[in-house]
């Protein structure tokens, strides 16, 4: 039995604040957050809203898609760094119980910022194989709002709030051919909690620049596949600026590398799967490669193959 | 490989920065001839790859200019 990816779905909350305002607040020119990091609306959840609720609200998506029903979910997997409370118990316990799916469903929590849902793939695919389960979702849902300092320049102006749920399953048709994963933990502190979320730019933005071309020229390589045969590559959104460096280092046709967090921001390990919810309706596609990074300094990188 | 002003400001040119490359010179002041935050980090990842270190954080807003970038280069070089 194989594991592939069925369906996506995803959730932005409708509270917002606009990017232009929150800069110009803090003494940053209003056009720099449209212009130069890509973002408009930074999604918030409201103040009576768990990272569970926002879990809870892009599987109901799914639910309601027809794509399957709650008593048919065998696992759940969460990726947030921002549970409820303190994490304990896991979200996706919570989760479980709020969306009333069985007591037979396994439930876990994945604790990983921006690669979380490349990893996150990989996890739920060979969990459920193992497991000989045939349908389960992999949930992202990291609300940064929660642990933003509003007047703090270097974060403040780029996440926003989102989360997606994605179907795996045994009649799903985009496989995951070959994946890398690595961590640098001497950049831990670069990008962490100290009483709020502190982030030196410079310093994801070199270990970006210099770890994924590396990375997605060896996955391409291990897994006997030209640059020029994918058809989508799908980096973390992380800011207008990243994606469109790392498009250029890469010596990539702009075309084939999607970028949109206009009206999300960044949004941590929902990036990757809001994108890719979009790709994989287009028919044409056959090749998507996906690569995410950040808190850890944790990356990684899949092939996605239709079957 | 050697660093030589030429080289960095080759690099300050290749960086697609804001920068108008009509007034660069190796003493004109970056962020003052239209180089933003995002563009000296552009700069500074191509130099680490040139110089094969990361200039640290502590170092780097004292390096306003390319004849800036230049000393610093050789000296630690030396």
């Amino acid at each position: 039995m194989k594991i592939n990816i069925e369906k996506i779905e995803k959730f932005i909350p409708k509270d917002f604040v606009l990017a232009s305002d929150l800069a110009e607040s803090i003494g940053v020119d209003k056009s720099f957050p449209g212009n130069r990091l890509g973002t408009k609306i930074l999604p918030r959840i409201s103040q009576d809203q768990e990272t569970s609720d926002l879990c809870v609200a892009a599987i109901n998506r799914l639910f309601s898609s027809g794509a399957i029903a709650p008593e048919d979910v065998e696992c759940l997997v969460v990726c947030t760094q921002n549970p409820d409370g303190h994490g304990l118990p896991h979200t996706s316990a919570i989760v479980q119980n709020k969306v009333g799916l069985s007591n037979s469903c396994a439930c876990f929590d994945i604790s990983l910022g921006c690669s979380g849902y490349v990893y996150g793939l990989s996890v739920i695919k060979g969990f459920m194989e193992t497991a000989g389960y045939k349908r389960g979702i992999l949930v992202t849902a990291d609300p940064y709002s929660k642990i933003i300092d509003n007047n703090d320049k270097n974060t403040a102006l780029l996440f926003g709030d989102a989360s997606t749920a994605t179907l795996m399953s045994e009649n799903g048709c985009w496989d995951i051919v070959g994946s890398q994963f690595a961590t640098d933990g001497s950049g831990a502190k670069e990008l962490c909690y100290k009483d709020r979320l502190y982030m030196n730019g410079r310093q994801v933005f070199n270990f970006a620049q210099l770890s994924i071309p590396a990375q997605v020229l060896s996955v391409c390589k291990k897994f006997k596949i030209e640059t020029s045969e994918i058809d989508r590559f799908i980096f973390h959104q992380a800011s207008k600026h990243m994606v469109d460096t790392l498009t250029k280092r890469l010596d990539l046709d702009p075309i084939k590398v999607p970028f949109d967090i206009q009206n999300t921001g960044n949004t941590v390990s929902s990036s990757i799967p809001i994108i890719l919810q979009g790709v994989l309706s287009n028919k044409k596609i056959r090749n998507i490669l996906i690569s995410g990074f950040g808190v850890g300094l944790s990356y990684a990188t899949s092939i996605l193959k239709k079957v | 490989m050697d660093v030589t002003i030429e080289k960095i400001l080759d690099i300050v040119r290749k960086t697609d920065s804001q920068i108008d490359d009509s007034i660069l010179t190796p003493n004109a002041v970056l962020t003052k001839i239209g180089a933003d935050s995002l563009d000296m980090m552009n700069i500074f990842v191509e130099l680490d790859s040139v110089l094969g270190y990361v200039v640290p954080d502590e170092d780097i807003d004292n390096l306003l200019s390319v004849q800036d970038i230049y000393e610093y280069a050789i000296n630690k070089k030396n």
